[in-house]
């Protein structure tokens, strides 16, 4: 019983922290972003575990989340609504070569962000070559330029 | 499989300003929720700090204990007694077993010389040698195994007594 619901509760917890943290957080992950990753693991890891380091433990705790896992994904597609609430939603931040400021100051992106995205993704230059610029639910930028 | 997709411009994109706001509203309210645990785990309300210290005291005798732990990890409670206490080179100190019903003990220092469980407590005898007069310090190192709320009390073999109450995280 224990270890279900550690598991559980970890899960949710890091999943609550990673949401309220934002897309940006750990996308495009720097070298230190991985390194936090790995702190975050070890962490978890003692709450996970406990003091218990038996086989079934290890066990039960793997089939929760991996469970959850599951379960969530059926609830995704059976709910549209909540796939958006767990992962998010993709926001349109560049508008046919608007930036649109509000939004970009709110989900923390900035104009060097979407352009690093527009000569990496696309090889462009410019701003005004951006079509749509779309700020994914996983934390990256996904670009759409103007086709002439 | 994503939920309703919606005409953005040229763009077929599953987007939802309105939701997303409330998404943000969230956010803040989360970072700021997050800055008011933090700081009060700093202050200690989360077990070891300022706002967990606490003692309690009948004349003789002075408890020091932790008013938040958390299960799994060390709690010290360190009792201060008199000299007055010293009766021909020994002193005694009880602690209630309900209280130690839900803790582990670690370690006690000094080493009891004896130990004896009657009625609801379980006391410890220490050697003291004649040290003119100074207080006698005891530390119980705990371990808390239950959580939720815990109060216990300890006492001195001359009918000292204190009580205390400790709320520990899971």
């Amino acid at each position: 019983m224990d270890s279900v619901l550690r598991a559980s509760i970890v899960y949710f917890f890091v999943w609550l922290l990673f949401r309220a943290a934002g897309k940006r957080s750990l996308s495009d992950a720097t070298t230190f972003d991985f390194v936090l990753v790995l702190i975050i693991g070890e962490a978890t890891q003692q709450a996970l575990l406990g003091e218990d380091f038996s086989l079934v433990n290890a066990l039960l705790v793997v089939m929760t989340l991996i469970g959850i896992d599951v379960l969530l994904s059926y609830l995704k597609l059976r709910f549209p609504r909540v796939e958006g609430i767990i992962d998010g939603l993709p926001v349109v931040i560049v508008d046919r070569g608007k930036p649109l400021s509000d939004i970009m100051r709110k989900s923390r992106v900035d104009e060097q962000d979407i352009l690093e995205a527009a000569r990496r993704l696309q090889g462009l230059e410019r701003m005004e070559q951006i079509k749509y610029a779309v700020l994914e639910p996983s934390g990256g930028i996904t670009i759409v330029p103007f086709r002439n | 499989m994503r939920g309703t997709t919606v005409r953005y411009g040229d763009l077929e994109i599953e987007t939802d300003l309105r939701l997303q706001r409330k998404f943000w509203v969230f956010e803040r309210t989360a970072w700021a929720v997050m800055c008011l645990v933090l700081a009060a785990a700093l202050a200690g309300a989360t077990g070891r700090g300022p706002l967990s210290a606490a003692r309690a005291t009948d004349s003789g005798l002075t408890v020091e204990y932790d008013r938040f732990s958390r299960m799994g990890s060390d709690v010290s409670l360190v009792a201060h007694l008199d000299a007055a206490e010293v009766t021909s080179g020994r002193v005694q100190l009880w602690v209630s077993q309900n209280y130690l019903d839900h803790v582990e003990v670690r370690s006690i220092t000094p080493q009891p010389s004896a130990s004896s469980a009657d009625g609801g407590h379980v006391m410890f005898t220490f050697d003291v040698a004649p040290n003119n007069g100074a207080t006698v310090l005891l530390r119980l190192r705990l371990l808390g195994t239950v959580f939720g709320r815990v109060s216990g009390e300890a006492g001195t073999g001359s009918g000292r007594r204190v009580s205390f109450r400790q709320f520990v995280y899971p």
